[in-house]
């Protein structure tokens, strides 16, 4: 891969990170990227954003901040189903679910077969999601999570091309 | 909480550099990468990810903050670092931690180099 395909690879990875932690340092990380790339230096710069995606996006998981329809992709119902969506493990993958709605509806998934594979992906958490069996969480028979507006304006696309 | 835990705790050698790099004086990420460098003798690099990721939890338990930018480098667009009164404080009291371990080290090392010689005579 070349100079520029590397660094469609890093901003990628940096536009995957905690908004607070972009917004306040990735500016200043993609021009350090690009010094480290004028020092042959590229890859290993790209392994170590990765690692700190991994670091960031675990700590956002400690936090109990936001909850599943924080990103206004997905109506998650009253209060107290809510506050279970918080948890932990499941608003992490919700964020990346989340994420991947983003992430397409700003067309980076612009082959229709890597679309179609996301879609799949988003429909089984949806799928399971509403079965209540992410992980050990329960939801109310009645429970159904609900794509917003805006979340099936971005989703739709991608799951029907 | 995590301030506390954080001031309390041995630094990780990430932490540590970046603390000591910006002992010597306000710098941009870039300048703490290469003063890391330079210090260390190019042994220890740190890379834009784990700089920032530090800094960030340097800066959230306020041990380094953003640096007013000197008249100098005023037409620099990047932002500066400074170490903090605390950050300085942190700082020390890990350097005084290394110091005792060296010192019980060299004893150890001592001690152990005399029951050698006595035992090979």
């Amino acid at each position: 891969m070349n100079e520029s395909g590397l660094r469609f690879v890093y901003r990628v990875i940096l536009r995957l990170h905690p908004e607070g932690f972009r917004e306040r340092f990735a500016a200043e990380m993609l021009w350090i990227f690009d010094e480290e790339c004028r020092r042959g230096r590229a890859l290993r710069s790209l392994v170590d954003v990765v690692a700190s995606l991994l670091r960031q996006r675990g700590r956002v998981a400690d936090e109990p901040l936001p909850a599943l329809d924080g990103f206004g992709l997905l109506d998650t119902g009253p209060g107290s189903v809510r506050a279970a969506l918080c948890r932990p493990g499941l608003q992490h993958r919700s964020s990346w679910l989340a994420s991947c709605c983003c992430w397409g509806g700003r067309g980076i998934f612009s082959s229709r077969r890597s679309a179609y594979r996301w879609g799949r992906v988003i429909r089984s958490v949806i799928s399971r999601l509403r079965r209540g069996r992410f992980h050990s969480l329960k939801l109310r028979p009645s429970f159904i999570v609900r794509l917003t507006q805006a979340g099936s304006t971005v989703l739709r696309p991608m799951l029907f091309g | 909480m995590k301030t506390r835990s954080i001031k309390a705790a041995p630094l990780s050698p990430a932490t540590l550099h970046i603390l000591l790099a910006l002992a010597g004086g306000d710098l941009h990420g870039y300048g703490i990468i290469l003063e890391v460098a330079r210090h260390s003798d190019g042994h220890y690099r740190v890379g834009p990810g784990t700089l920032y990721d530090n800094l960030k939890k340097l800066m959230d338990a306020g041990l380094v903050a953003d640096a007013s930018k000197a008249a100098s480098a005023e037409n620099d667009e990047r932002r500066f670092y400074t170490l903090t009164t605390e950050g300085r404080g942190a700082l020390s009291a890990e350097v005084d931690r290394l110091h005792n371990v060296v010192l019980e080290a060299r004893a150890r090392l001592q001690q152990l180099k005399q029951k050698t010689i006595l035992e090979e005579l």
